[in-house]
């Protein structure tokens, strides 16, 4: 018998110790400065980026990655894709920073670039997911997927259609305004309302039939 | 639920995997950052992205690999190989793969047949392939490839990257943070390092591990990286550190050791680094044109070590072969490639091509290259979301 072949069968070693029980998130406390000082401040986190800073650039990305990620995740339903279109994102950002006006500011900039490529991640795979079910002959994929997710909420909202949940995370995670949400969108505002309305509606709906 | 409350949820509660995906990511975003003020011009670019494109067909074309590759590459139209096999019918290469899905880890035989192994989050082989360590929520356990369970040991949160010592008397893995290592009979557990990077630790090969012992009895020797980037080696067992590099600035993304365990290989967001068994730094090479890396494999048995790297200005992925400073690429296509790994003789690799949906399977020697489609609906058991499985394992 080879070593192998005896530790595979059970043999003991030793010595038993536990690691402390760790809280695995550890947020930084909400920024609640003034609207125009966090944009100032911005600003200049911006220049320093671009002028080669790379805390400035650290900062950026840590205060805007929750809000990236969780954006491309919430709308295109998958962990991996949402960090390559965050990702992505802030690549396109770091190569346009000469580019960049540092008068807008630099948040809504980035969720642009993140939810339109979520989107269209999101048709794209539920174009995909008709094609593969064609021969078959079970329904459209998209609306009948429920990834498997720990958090409540986020399923909840994964069990939104996409035009829902996009609609979702523009506003309510991301703070845009429904005149907003309609441009980037190309919708009229009352379609942004009533679909954040059914939205709302569904979404209770679906929390109270898992418990919540 | 009122708009407010869904306001303050939405942004205090983390998604599946932020963390983690934020730390990988700042890593490629960060190097990117510090290429920046060397990049050549946009209109450089494009004179260098054809440039590359020729030079590659005229490869693809002259080497003896390229021979069989370019008709592939002719067939390309979306991402993805023409006249891929609907479905896996046969392991090019042989053994078994440990595959990562979202219902959870399966097992596939030669044959192209797959179990799925239960409710585990990832799977990796034992040596022999008599068992596979799976991470449970917030447990390690032991399942026989038919998915019976052996033992499970309490972790103190959610386990990764499980590893099979190559004696099989060990298993690392990281929770909370921390490196631990359980006996592999899942009697005992206990903590190396509490405060470590989350990249999966790497024992050394056999061989080196009894050189190392300077007995009979071999040593288990583990690499990782710790919180502040630096690569520790050292005796499990005995918990005694080998040695330790200064803290890395550009933190590796994977730890994997030559076949011989005479060379730990580190993979850069912008290179590849390697390191002797005995701490010195042998090789530094870095990417041209501003790729950046992102998954390693090294060969069973003989030096070579398959790199993915991409080039996020041209979404364009690249497979290579590399020998030290010597790189050959064997594959590229837009898009992304996720994973890649070596089948246990070391003749052919499964290359992941997530954007396609498709495994290749490629004969580096000769070039040949065999696609499987529709990856991700072949393991997609209909009610959860498929996304595209990762390989974890190909074992004998």
């Amino acid at each position: 018998m080879t070593a192998t072949d005896a530790a595979e069968s059970g043999r003991r070693w030793g010595v038993s110790s536990e690691a402390d029980d760790r809280r695995l998130w550890g947020r930084p406390a909400k920024d609640r400065r003034p609207l125009m000082g966090r944009l100032t401040s911005e600003r200049r986190l911006v220049a320093q980026a671009c002028e080669g800073s790379e805390e400035a650039l650290e900062q950026l990305f840590r205060t805007h990655w929750p809000q990236a990620y969780r954006s491309a995740y919430l709308i295109a339903r998958d962990a991996s894709a949402a960090e390559d279109i965050a990702q992505e994102a802030f690549l396109s950002a770091v190569r346009a920073l000469d580019r960049f006006d540092r008068r807008r500011p630099f948040g809504p900039w980035l969720s642009r670039i993140v939810v339109n490529r979520a989107i269209d991640f999101a048709r794209a795979r539920a174009i995909r997911s008709e094609i593969a079910l064609e021969g078959l002959g079970e329904p459209a994929a998209d609306e009948r997927i429920e990834p498997v997710v720990s958090d409540e909420l986020h399923r909840a909202i994964l069990g939104l259609e996409l035009e829902q949940r996009t609609c979702v995370v523009l506003r309510y995670l991301l703070d845009w305004t429904p005149g907003e949400i309609a441009e980037l969108l190309g919708i009229p505002r009352g379609t942004v309302n009533s679909r954040l309305r059914r939205a709302l509606d569904r979404l209770a709906q679906l929390l109270e039939e898992g418990g919540g | 639920m009122r708009s407010r409350e869904l306001r303050r949820m939405l942004r205090e509660r983390p998604a599946e995997r932020e963390l983690a995906a934020r730390e990988r990511s700042w890593e490629v975003v960060r190097v990117s950052h510090a290429r920046r003020s060397h990049a050549p011009s946009r209109r450089s670019l494009r004179l260098a992205a054809a440039g590359i494109a020729a030079v590659a067909l005229i490869g693809l074309v002259l080497s003896p690999a390229g021979g069989a590759v370019r008709d592939w590459v002719g067939e390309v139209v979306e991402p993805g190989v023409e006249r891929a096999a609907p479905s896996l019918t046969e392991l090019r290469g042989g053994g078994r793969l440990a595959v990562d899905a979202s219902d959870g880890p399966w097992v596939v035989e030669a044959d192209g047949s797959k179990r799925l192994l239960g409710d585990y989050e990832t799977a990796t082989w034992s040596p022999r392939g008599l068992y596979l360590a799976v991470a449970a929520d917030r447990s390690l356990a032991a399942v026989e490839p038919d998915g019976d369970p052996r033992w499970t040991i309490p972790a103190p949160g959610p386990v990764k990257s499980p590893r099979w010592a190559p004696t099989g008397i060990r298993v690392a893995y990281l929770s909370a943070g921390a490196l631990a290592v359980a006996a592999g009979d899942g009697t005992t557990d206990r903590v190396l390092d509490e405060r470590v990077a989350s990249v999966a630790p790497a024992w050394a090969p056999e061989p080196e591990n009894t050189a190392a012992s300077g007995g009979p009895t071999p040593a288990h020797l583990l690499a990782y990286v710790d919180s502040d980037g630096a690569v520790r080696l050292i005796e499990a067992d005995s918990g005694e550190e080998r040695w330790a590099t200064a803290p890395i600035r550009d933190r590796p993304l994977e730890l994997a050791w030559s076949a011989t365990g005479r060379k730990l290989h580190l993979l850069m967001a912008d290179g590849v680094r390697a390191y002797s068994i005995n701490g010195r730094e042998l090789e530094r090479n870095e990417f041209s044109n501003g790729a950046l890396g992102s998954v390693m494999s090294a060969a069973p048995a003989g030096p070579a070590l398959a790199v993915i790297r991409r080039d996020p200005r041209l979404n364009t992925s690249y497979l290579s072969i590399r020998r030290g400073a010597a790189e050959r690429d064997v594959f590229s296509g837009p898009g992304r490639f996720t994973g890649v790994s070596w089948s246990p003789t070391g003749e052919w690799l499964l290359l992941e091509w997530r954007d396609a949906d498709q495994w290749l399977f490629i004969r580096p020697a000769t070039g040949q290259v065999r696609a499987v489609s529709r990856i991700s609906r072949q393991f997609d058991l209909g009610e959860a979301d498929p996304g595209f499985p990762r390989v974890a394992g190909w074992c004998c």
